[in-house]
């Protein structure tokens, strides 16, 4: 039986477990930006800070879309980002990993689908998981990058089956 | 140096150590809409800035659908709703893999509409 201070470390850590469960090594993010107002880009870094320091558990944001698993895109998707995100998408390695984080990227948001704005990132390219929240709390964010995982888990096992 | 020394002492680790924490009381989350207690006004519908909260008159019944992906959580619609049918928590986790989990409908019947129509 594992005392109570044991559980709360086994629950903080759960995110490194699952992640080396599932991809076997560490997480690399990249963040793309189509045309959000800034508010979910600064609940992003808020991952980084030292409050949540999301990088303890193995989870690291990256400057190109080579380098990076997981894609946090932004915004409502305007349509001068339009050609930026897919070419960041089409960069990416696989897998593919696309979390559309806040209201803007899950439906187009406060602006809704109009002749600038696509209204949602699901429009562009798949996406894995929505985090909605205007914006999302950075808890809420690392709650979309676990589902995420599973998703990768689940996709992966079905591929697998399909192969034999 | 001993002012440095005696900040970084003050202020000690801040690092949360839970992955998720509860949101304070006043933060403005996830809605929930009680259906015993709307009165089918549309108030919420109309004031909803981001066009999150639609409603569909049927003939013996309301359908109020509530969409997680549009909201702003701006909370307007709990302010306009007489009857505090509409409030906002402080539930935050509303993450998903699903698209159509994020709309919720509730319905209410209209006969109970109209008599609480009639009340006020």
């Amino acid at each position: 039986m594992k005392s109570g201070k044991e559980q709360t470390a086994d629950l903080r850590w759960a995110l490194q477990k699952r992640m080396k469960e599932v991809l076997g090594r560490s997480l690399h993010i990249r963040h793309v930006d189509s045309g959000s107002c800034n508010g979910c880009d600064f609940e992003m870094n808020t991952l980084t800070n030292p409050i949540y320091d999301i990088q303890r558990f193995g989870v690291d944001f990256v400057a190109s879309p080579r380098h990076a698993d997981m894609l946090m895109v932004t915004g409502g998707v305007t349509r001068h980002l339009e050609e930026a995100l897919i070419k960041t998408y089409n960069a990416a390695s696989e897998p593919k990993m696309v979390v559309a984080i806040g209201a803007c990227a899950c439906s187009g948001g406060i602006f809704g689908r109009t002749y600038a704005n696509y209204g949602g990132i699901d429009h562009i390219v798949p996406v894995y998981v929505y985090v909605p929240g205007c914006p999302p709390r950075p808890e809420a964010i690392i709650e979309g990058i676990l589902l995420a995982l599973d998703r990768y888990e689940e996709l992966s096992r079905n591929k697998g089956e399909n192969r034999h | 140096m001993f002012d440095l020394i005696r900040k970084i002492w003050r202020t000690k680790t801040v690092t949360k150590t839970e992955l998720f924490t509860e949101a304070p009381e006043r933060f403005r989350g996830k809605p929930v809409f009680t259906s015993s207690k709307c009165t089918g006004c549309e108030a919420c519908a109309t004031s909803c800035p981001a066009g999150a909260i639609t409603l569909q008159q049927n003939d013996d019944a309301i359908t109020l659908s509530l969409s997680y992906a549009h909201c702003i959580f701006c909370g307007i619609c709990a302010e306009v709703c007489e009857t505090n049918a509409i409030q906002l928590t402080n539930e935050y986790r509303l993450a998903t893999k699903n698209k159509n989990e994020l709309t919720v409908s509730q319905q209410a019947t209209l006969a109970k509409l109209l008599t609480t129509g009639k009340e006020v």
